[in-house]
Formats: C-alpha cells, sequence, structure tokens
C-alpha cells in the first residue's frame, strides 16, 4: 500500500505490483481496490499495475468538498493521479462505474491512454438497465448501504461460489454511505453514449452473461459503435457470471483478457 | 390473480421466513408489516416480521407502513424468485406510503422475498 498526493491535493492510496507498461485499475461503486484482488499477481508479470482507491474509498482520502458525484472528476483524479507518478502513459481497466471512468479519461487525454478495459463497464443506456430515475435516487438515498448490499447480492452470476459472493458483498459494505450515494449518482449520471465518439484507443469488452447492471445488450451496443468508428475492439463474455468476473471467475478473467489486450497490442 | 396472493402460499413463506438464518440476522428488533397490492386484480397481501418471527396473510393487516404495487406479471416474476429489488428498479413494483420506512427495511425485505425461489422449487 503507498500513497502519493494528487494536484487536487488529494491523497491517493493504490498498490503497485509488477514491472513493464503501466496499467492502472480502477474499481467500481462503493468498492475499492481489493476489487483486484485476484488479478493484481497474474498481471503483473506483463505490467506495472496500480490498483487504485478512488477518492474517499479504500484507504484515498476525501476531497475537501466531499465525495466525487460526477464520472468526470472521477476522471480528472486518475489522470492527475498519472501526473503524481510521472506516467506519461497508461492502459486503464475499469469495472462497473471506473468503466465509465477510464473511458472518460480516454476520451479526455487520448495522446495517453494505451488502451481501456471496460470490465462490465460498458455502460451505456444505464437509465434503462439500472432504473435510476429520480424516483429510485431518492430510495437509494436513505439507506445506500443496505441499497448497494441488496444489489451486489442480486448480481452475482450463478455460477459463482458463495463464498466468494460473500467476499464482494464484504468489500461492498465497507464503503463509507454518503460515498456509496455519489457513486450512484456519478454512475447513474453518466452517458457514456455521450463521449464514446472521442475513444480512439484499442477497447477490451468484458461481460457477465448474467450482468443486469450493465448487461451484455449495452456492452455489445458499445462494441458496435466503436468498430463503426474504427476503434480496435475485443469482446469477451462469460456464461454464468454476473457484474463482477474479475472477481467471480479469475481463472477464466486473467487469461482472456490478457490475451485480448495482448491482441490489441496494449 | 397471482398465486402470491393465496393464504396458503404466503402461510409457507412467513414459515420459511422464520426458518431462514439470514432472514433472522436482519430481523432484530424489527417490527415492521409490508403490504402487497396486486393492480390488475386488486387483491392485497401483507408480510409482518416481528422480532425473529414473519407472519404473512391476504388482505389488509391495518398497520402497512408501505406498499408494493404492481401487476400480476410482477407479482408472478416474484413469485417465480426474481428478486424484489430487481422489480423496483425496473419501476415493475412501485412504493407508495412511507418509502424511508421501506428503504430502511431493505434489506430484510430481500431476504424475506428471496425466499419465493425455494418454494417455488
Amino acid at each position: 500500500m503507498a500513497y502519493v498526493t494528487t494536484a487536487d491535493g488529494i491523497r491517493a492510496s493504490y498498490d503497485m505490483s509488477g514491472k513493464g507498461p503501466a496499467l492502472i485499475m480502477v474499481h467500481g461503486a462503493s468498492q475499492d481496490n481489493l476489487s483486484w484482488q485476484y488479478n493484481i499477481d497474474f498481471f503483473s508479470s506483463h505490467y506495472t499495475v496500480y490498483a487504485l482507491d478512488l477518492p474517499g474509498h479504500g484507504k484515498s482520502g476525501m476531497p475537501g468538498n466531499g465525495p466525487h458525484r460526477r464520472t468526470e472528476d472521477n476522471a480528472h483524479y486518475v489522470l492527475q493521479f498519472m501526473d503524481a507518478q510521472h506516467l506519461d502513459e497508461s492502459v486503464l481497466m475499469g469495472h462497473s462505474m471506473g468503466g465509465g471512468i477510464v473511458a472518460q479519461a480516454a476520451a479526455t487525454a487520448l495522446e495517453r491512454i494505451k488502451g481501456v478495459i471496460l470490465v462490465d463497464g460498458a455502460s451505456v443506456n444505464v437509465v434503462k438497465s439500472s432504473g435510476y430515475n429520480s424516483s429510485i435516487m431518492e430510495m437509494a438515498s436513505i439507506n445506500p448501504g443496505d441499497w448497494f448490499e441488496v444489489t451486489f447480492r442480486t448480481l452475482m452470476g450463478s455460477a459463482t461460489d458463495p463464498g466468494r459472493a460473500e467476499e464482494i458483498v464484504t468489500d461492498a459494505r465497507r464503503c463509507i454511505p454518503a460515498v456509496a450515494f455519489a457513486d450512484i449518482c456519478a454512475f447513474g449520471g453518466f452517458r457514456m453514449e455521450k463521449i464514446l465518439d472521442a475513444v480512439t484507443c484499442p477497447v477490451v469488452i468484458t461481460e457477465g452473461a448474467e450482468d443486469w447492471s450493465v448487461p451484455p445488450t449495452s456492452a455489445r451496443e458499445v462494441e458496435s459503435r466503436l468498430r463503426r468508428q474504427g476503434v480496435p475492439v475485443e469482446y469477451l463474455e462469460w456464461n454464468g457470471t454476473g457484474h463482477s468476473p474479475q472477481s467471480e471467475c479469475p481463472h477464466i478473467f486473467n487469461p482472456e483478457t490478457l490475451a485480448a489486450m495482448q491482441r490489441l497490442g496494449m | 390473480m397471482s398465486i402470491f396472493f393465496q393464504e396458503n402460499y404466503l402461510g409457507r413463506l412467513a414459515l420459511a421466513g422464520s426458518a431462514d438464518a439470514f432472514v433472522r440476522q436482519h430481523s432484530t428488533l424489527a417490527q415492521l408489516t409490508a403490504g402487497f397490492r396486486d393492480t390488475t386484480s386488486g387483491a392485497s397481501a401483507w408480510i409482518s416480521v416481528v422480532g425473529n418471527q414473519v407472519h404473512a396473510g391476504t388482505g389488509n393487516k391495518n398497520d402497512e407502513l408501505f406498499c408494493f404495487e404492481g401487476d400480476t406479471g410482477s407479482f408472478e416474476d416474484l413469485r417465480r424468485g426474481f428478486p424484489l429489488n430487481r422489480l423496483v428498479r425496473q419501476h415493475r413494483l412501485t412504493v407508495t406510503g412511507d418509502l424511508r420506512a421501506c428503504v430502511q427495511n431493505w434489506l430484510l425485505l430481500y431476504a424475506i422475498t428471496r425466499l419465493t425461489a425455494t418454494l417455488e422449487n
């Protein structure tokens, strides 16, 4: 565990491992860098892996004006983390809400992002898939911790080991409720469809076939749009798997995702 | 009308809830009555949790803090094990009454209604 302070004064906590090109992993809503505990060692054989905690998550500091409620602010934080690490370029891997963050970063800093991996994070049509209208947002704001626990419990794939599912839920429960609700705002308010035109780097899209939060139909739509733009894309989907394939089936996720990244020259 | 609103079915669900460890884990000091209303047929039901005991019945109990409302298809899906939270997120079930009391008991409501999947099998 290490820390660096971003230009905005946020203490950014991260785990670092391995040697090679930089690969920054960005977790999803209500989680932290433990999301990547079954992936860091594997990818660190090929990359210098930075598993980053977003502001207010894990051991990272809280921004002075409270938790980030916009994906754009989290993307800015990731790019500032790169600055603080003196990384001219990096590959970015983002899970769920983190997928929107890394896509936004890639759209903002074209020359610095050499590829992105959207792990159940190709989140177009988010209002339709996740139902986040004003009424649902009001419900989530009342009790974000329990709201997320129930969400996570219903996001597991049918083939996922129950013990692993409990681990994922336990990790999600540790999040500060105000931060968890800010994540809901960031995820529910982000419109990936509006920034896809600006993404030019290679993209790997991974999906659990049973994910209902960022469902395969959304991910396929992102794949089609990027292909039409001439962006190199790889699409991977695993049966029996829910919203967190990197934790639910790392023995499949790790080698197949790495192979796709290598095919795209990341 | 969905089978969910039959007295026998609700009795089985209440028995399963009273015996379930996950429900017990989230029902400490609970005192809650939730209502359910099929807007297609007009049928209604209630589920009540007092301490570790789950009770359920048809009609109105008159101390429901809030009510889940939806059409027959929604309650048939709930009965088949489709998660309550997803029906709400899909806007197929809506909550009337005390929204705060509903979401403050979100885990308990999920814990009980998830048992419909075991009754289905």
